[in-house]
């Protein structure tokens, strides 16, 4: 790797020795991820933010427990990143219930949705809506593109885990967005009617 | 292909994961001659679009700017605490905190060892590993006390501070200082002492005298259990 652009290890490494400047590129190189990782588990954007905070005061504190062996950088900050969201969200269950959208379930949450002027709403809402275990292979692997392998790496799982959880969160979605896509369609067929009208 | 053989490929025909050439061609084959099949496979194509359009819609997204000047805040803070020399990079240490907390309980005792060993006849015993008393007036019952093992004398029933210590050979120990108010032996137990080692530091933070040049190496100390295992009381030894 050259200078131009150190590994994450090298950055590790020198931020450990005390290399503000290779904190501060390791930090701006992988700070988004997490916490859009912390956001999209969460659906909170101050647990996000302490999240993100508090996976990079690890990296700080423990960093040298870092083992590249055991999976990438990345991966590893993802693996704090869900305690810390596991943990934030048990801690706020009953707050963040309220917070997150129901998922739709009906013609009645359909029509609800119909309302929304982005779909992309009814997909976070429906992701959100998931078990935290589905959700999180579901953000790992659709949402930031992660392999199995390193999913499993971040979820400390095998990575047979990763895609069968994979499998069953898809099916879940997928049955929580068809009466959204049926309202949708239905809304189509009768929306030049209606603007006749 | 058939439905069941379809469904194990499903997932990473919708993520366009990479397949066997062969098999990506059976499975499209079959979604086109099973109506079932195919509509599982458009639904979940239709699936990875919208996670898709969803990842795309938040990726510009970023930690608010405030996180990174307080997180270099934090890095320098601690690259100069971990250059300091002596207790304050010790006790950035997380298992130092672990310590200090089992070891709260030799607050009280320490001020009181230090008192008692500058008191006439205060100067410590033996420390042996497996010294065993008892704590009632009755004869000492001796668990698991190794044949040249001293027995301390029994002290009076209820009376907390079980023995005072001898000057014996080599070895110098504090006396017995208890460790919890309630759990005092019965005049019916009897205990037996084991032998541990503490960590210096561990003193040093209960404001007894510690070299820090040797603030690493650890000091022996004797542990009193009861029946119960639990520990009642410990000295030091040196």
């Amino acid at each position: 790797m050259d200078d131009r652009n150190p590994s994450d290890g090298d950055l590790l490494r020198r931020m450990m020795a005390g290399d503000e400047e290779a904190f501060t590129a390791l930090y701006r190189r992988r700070q988004g991820g997490v916490y859009r990782f912390a956001l999209q588990m969460s659906g909170s954007p101050p647990i996000a933010e302490e999240v993100t905070q508090e996976v990079f005061m690890t990296l700080i504190r423990e960093g040298a427990n870092y083992d590249p062996s055991r999976g990438t950088l990345a991966a590893y900050l993802y693996g704090i990143a869900r305690n810390h969201v596991l943990r934030s969200l048990e801690r706020e269950r009953l707050e963040t219930a309220s917070e997150i959208p129901e998922q739709p379930s009906g013609a009645e949450d359909a029509l609800g949705t119909l309302t929304r002027t982005q779909s992309i709403e009814s997909v976070r809402a429906a992701v959100l809506g998931l078990p935290a275990h589905y959700r999180e292979v579901v953000v790992l692997c659709e949402l930031h593109e992660m392999d199995y392998a390193e999913a499993a790496a971040a979820l400390g799982c095998a990575l047979g885990t990763v895609r069968s959880r994979l499998h069953r969160a898809r099916e879940l979605l997928a049955e929580r967005l068809r009466p959204v896509r049926e309202a949708n369609r239905a809304g189509a067929k009768v929306c030049p009617a209606r603007c006749l009208t | 292909m058939n439905c069941e053989r379809f469904e194990t490929v499903l997932l990473d025909l919708a993520r366009r994961q990479t397949l066997e050439a062969g098999i990506r061609e059976r499975a499209l084959a079959h979604a086109e001659s099973c109506v079932r099949c195919a509509e599982r496979l458009s639904d979940q194509q239709r699936l990875t679009a919208e996670l898709r359009a969803l990842a795309s819609s938040v990726e510009e997204m970023q930690a608010p700017a405030r996180l990174e000047a307080a997180l270099q805040t934090a890095l320098r803070e601690r690259t100069a605490a971990l250059r300091r020399p002596g207790k304050a990079r010790l006790w950035r240490q997380p298992r130092w905190y672990l310590v200090a907390a089992g070891a709260l309980l030799l607050a009280v005792g320490g001020v009181v060892l230090l008192e008692r060993a500058s008191s006439p006849g205060g100067a410590g015993k033996t420390g042996v590993a497996g010294v065993v008393r008892s704590a009632s007036s009755e004869p000492q019952a001796l668990v698991s006390a190794p044949p040249a093992g001293p027995v301390i004398p029994p002290a009076p029933p209820r009376k907390r501070r079980v023995t005072p210590s001898f000057a014996l050979d080599r070895e110098l120990a504090t006396d017995f200082i208890p460790l919890l108010y309630e759990s005092n032996l019965s005049a019916e137990e009897s205990a037996h002492v084991v032998r541990i080692s503490v960590p210096r530091t561990t003193l040093a933070s209960l404001g007894l005298p510690v070299n820090e040049d040797r603030a690493a190496e650890p000091v022996k100390a004797d542990v009193m259990l009861g029946e119960d295992g639990v520990a009642r009381a410990i000295r030091l030894v040196r």
